[in-house]
């Protein structure tokens, strides 16, 4: 193999080829402050990381199905679980609803005395229905055993377990703050229609069984064997060690992920502030509308007029109110949605690096060997060439030049005969060496496995991610144009009724 | 307030006082006494910057200021601690109804500036998403250019706050400040008024003092209270004839009646012509409140109706080009 050929040191099979792949400047980047105005990092990834390279080999289609929720979910089609916002219906709250729909949450009291809210889910597709009852701890560990069995996929996020500030506002309480409760039954529904359209994910048991409901969870993970319960451990990120052949492709992945994250990030803190400001626009609202109808009170032929005008300050009201409640659900809820996901996508990106890392130090250890090998087999080849040169001209054989190095020289003065240790030492290497190539062979192909199924899940993340921006986008517009036209309304009918003041 | 903290030649505060300034003369215009008066004329014509001296007072043969003794010390003395004595229930309510319309002017100013500042805010903040969702398309090859038209598009939408903010401060808010300041005007001519009345009602008391007085000497020749009793003692004693006092002393209380009566008619034909003019004064007040309240809700009520005609014509463009965000479906899985 040509040393000076690029090639790609998973795809060769000699690990001699030290050869370097090229890559211009991808090398992992220091993350990005979180404030970017404009984007101003050195990061210019973009999605194309993410994107299906045409060589890559297709997914292979599912044969076995281990339950009727399980074929079922395979057939169906992914809109069934997502439906894209129509345009054509005006009231967000009229479309369409997913398959998997949670729709209740009841504080419930188990044995022991303590509350706890309990999410009914009910699934209804095609002549299948379930219902469940699953707390949040539940559907944590449920997630919590699909990462740890799809280690090639991003897993969707569910809401997280305690938000900061609720507790800082009222602790203890925050679990049931009707509003987080609320959140949270939102973003748990999108979590188990995510899995449930995901053609890895839909076909774990575990979650079918979860969703059938006839077996308490306890049950089920027991029954699925050892799990992890705990959730993967995000210190190892900090220590990894660089590659030194980073394929490039991941890099990439890894600088766009961050890239993304920040920017939706940002966007979602606009959006807070936002709503924050069509919540105190209510407020004044309210307040305005009062003093307009004392008003109208105490006048006579100002009376209709200001009444009117304290009508249409209430009406507005009533749309702020809807518009800034209905962006928080589709738009606000989908950002916070993503920036999670972006940390499972770097989890994921993480354990790929340690496998390539894995891959590399096994790759090294080879290498190690057999340079060794190669040293002790031309010690060898010297030592007998010439003890055949000594032979010929008749003498005893002498004791080979001195060995170089202090193990060497230690062996050397407690060693008897070198010579035997020497041609044992041979063997072992030789050996360990037919090991770990068994070994690298291995990991080399698990690890190109792992990347083939990783690329083909960013590919379907950023399938699923567009039209999820799409839903978004088109929410807001919708939501915003529901809003303007209301309080157009509203207006008009006061424009009417100031025209008619006489003067 | 905004002349002491903010900048006295920024274009939007000259702007706004430009349009109080015009208000105030627009106000002038329609009343009939005021729009004739010399010092309006003058003031128009002024092609320099002088302020009304005191011969121009007497060029325009000012004859407002009447003597009339009791005026002064009436304004400064008995009127700063008098109420009047038989108050009028029409003039009562007149400042009544001024007061609760101010106050209630008062207060939506209040919520109005508010609600214009963080509509501000709100412009600004879509002016932040449209920049960040440009970037965004940056990243997102497969769908730059709807991200970049909807990122632009905000841009735009951006700039009907700011517009509206603009409007609804200069002709709503503006308006409502002016009519504040009207109102505090029309009361402090309900005010002179009432010191009007009450001038006539001091100088009324004070003659009917004093007839009583004269009527009292003509009866009984002694000097009324402590003081007169020691006033009669001290003319004993000096040995001034007490016929002859009585007879000075009615001759003085006579003139002094002669006076009084005279100021008395002038103080009740001024007061009487001022209510009539103050009638007509609230009569002119309430017309030009119903004329100014329906251009301020009818100008109130346009900025909206652009606003929200803009808005829903925005976000309805804005829906097309976002429901165009997609990626090209997955190639076929070859085998």
């Amino acid at each position: 193999m040509d040393s000076s050929e690029i090639t790609d040191p998973l795809t060769s099979t000699d690990p001699l080829s030290n050869s370097i792949v090229s890559h211009a400047d991808e090398t992992p980047k220091q993350q990005p402050e979180e404030e970017i105005p404009v984007d101003q990092s050195n990061n210019e990834a973009t999605s194309v990381a993410f994107a299906l390279d045409p060589n890559e080999p297709p997914e292979e289609p599912k044969v076995s199905f281990c339950c009727d929720l399980d074929r079922t979910l395979t057939t169906m089609p992914k809109t069934l679980f997502l439906p894209t916002v129509s345009v054509a219906i005006t009231d967000l709250r009229e479309q369409i609803k997913p398959a998997i729909t949670i729709e209740d949450a009841n504080k419930v009291h188990d044995m022991a005395g303590k509350s706890f809210i309990a999410y009914l889910i009910r699934v209804d597709i095609d002549n299948l229905r379930f219902e469940s009852k699953h707390r949040y701890s539940e559907f944590e560990s449920l997630r919590n055993l699909l990462v740890h069995n799809y280690p090639s996929v991003a897993v969707p996020p569910i809401p997280e377990k305690h938000s900061v500030v609720a507790y800082a506002a009222k602790p203890g309480k925050a679990q049931q703050d009707p509003k987080i409760i609320l959140k949270r039954k939102r973003l748990l529904q999108s979590f188990l229609n995510r899995v449930a359209s995901h053609p890895k994910l839909q076909g774990c048991h575990e979650f079918h069984l979860f969703l059938k409901g006839e077996t308490p969870w306890s049950d089920i993970v027991n029954m699925s064997g050892p799990v992890i319960r705990r959730k993967p451990s995000m210190a190892a990120l900090v220590e990894t060690k660089i590659l030194k052949k980073p394929d490039p492709t991941f890099v990439a992945a890894e600088d766009y992920t961050v890239r993304f994250s920040n920017q939706i990030t940002f966007i979602r803190k606009i959006h807070k502030k936002i709503v924050g400001y069509y919540v105190e626009t209510a407020v004044s609202s309210m307040d305005l509308g009062a003093l307009y109808n004392g008003w109208s009170l105490t006048e006579q032929s100002l009376s209709e007029a200001i009444e009117q005008m304290g009508q249409a300050v209430d009406s507005t009201l009533t749309a702020t109110n809807t518009l800034h409640s209905v962006l928080d659900e589709r738009f606000g809820d989908c950002l916070s949605e993503y920036i999670k996901y972006s940390s499972a996508i770097q989890s994921l990106l993480q354990t790929r690096h340690k496998a390539h890392l894995e891959f590399e130090q096994i790759s090294e250890s080879l290498i190690n060997k057999q340079q060794q090998l190669q040293k002790l087999e031309s010690t060898e080849h010297e030592s007998q060439r010439l003890a055949a040169v000594l032979a010929v001209e008749g003498q005893p054989p002498i004791p080979l030049p001195r060995p170089q190095g202090f193990m060497a020289q230690l062996n050397a003065l407690i060693d008897n005969d070198p010579e035997a240790t020497r041609r044992g030492s041979i063997s072992k290497t030789k050996d360990l060496i037919v090991s770990l190539e068994a070994q690298r062979e291995t990991i080399r192909l698990q690890l190109l496995d792992l990347n083939s199924k990783i690329h083909h899940d960013l590919d379907r993340f950023q399938r699923q991610k567009v039209s999820d921006l799409r839903d978004m986008f088109v929410s807001v517009c919708l939501v915003h144009r529901d809003y303007h036209r209301k309080a157009l309304e509203a207006w008009r009918a006061t424009k009417e009724v100031v025209e008619k003041i006489n003067t | 307030m905004e002349y002491v903290t903010g900048d006295r030649f920024s274009p939007e505060f000259l702007e706004k006082r430009r349009a109080s300034l015009q208000l105030f003369i627009d106000r002038i215009n329609r009343h009939s006494i005021l729009s004739t008066s010399p010092y309006y004329q003058k003031f128009l014509q002024a092609d320099q910057m002088v302020l009304v001296s005191s011969s121009d007072h007497q060029a325009i043969g000012d004859t407002v200021r009447d003597s009339n003794v009791f005026d002064n010390i009436g304004e400064v003395f008995i009127n700063a601690f008098t109420k009047v004595k038989t108050p009028d229930d029409k003039y009562v309510e007149m400042k009544e109804g001024i007061d609760k319309f101010e106050n209630n002017l008062v207060n939506i100013e209040k919520i109005h500036v508010k609600m214009l500042k963080t509509q501000t805010e709100l412009g600004h903040e879509f002016q932040l998403l449209g920049g960040a969702i440009e970037s965004l398309g940056k990243m997102e090859t497969q769908i730059t250019e709807p991200l970049n038209e909807f990122g632009q598009g905000l841009l735009t939408y951006a700039q009907l706050f700011k517009d509206k903010v603009t409007a609804e401060d200069l002709d709503y808010c503006t308006g409502i400040h002016e009519f504040i300041a009207y109102c505090e005007a029309a009361k402090e001519t309900l005010k002179l008024r009432d010191q009007k009345q009450v001038d006539f009602e001091e100088l009324t008391r004070f003659l009917n003092a004093n007839s009583s007085e004269r009527d009292r000497t003509m009866s009984t020749g002694k000097s009324p209270g402590i003081s007169g009793f020691f006033k009669d003692k001290i003319n004993d004693f000096k040995g001034v004839d007490p016929e002859k006092a009585r007879q000075e002393r009615l001759s003085k209380l006579d003139a002094k009646i002669d006076d009084l009566k005279t100021a008395v008619n002038q103080s009740e034909e001024t007061a009487q012509k001022f209510s009539t003019q103050v009638t007509q004064e609230f009569e002119l007040f309430n017309n030009v409140k119903l004329y100014d309240f329906k251009e301020l809700f009818r100008s109130y009520t346009d900025t909206q109706l652009a606003f929200h005609e803009k808005g829903a014509q925005f976000w309805e463009s804005m829906l097309n080009v976002v429901d165009g965000i997609q990626i090209a479906p997955s190639p076929v899985i070859q085998e």
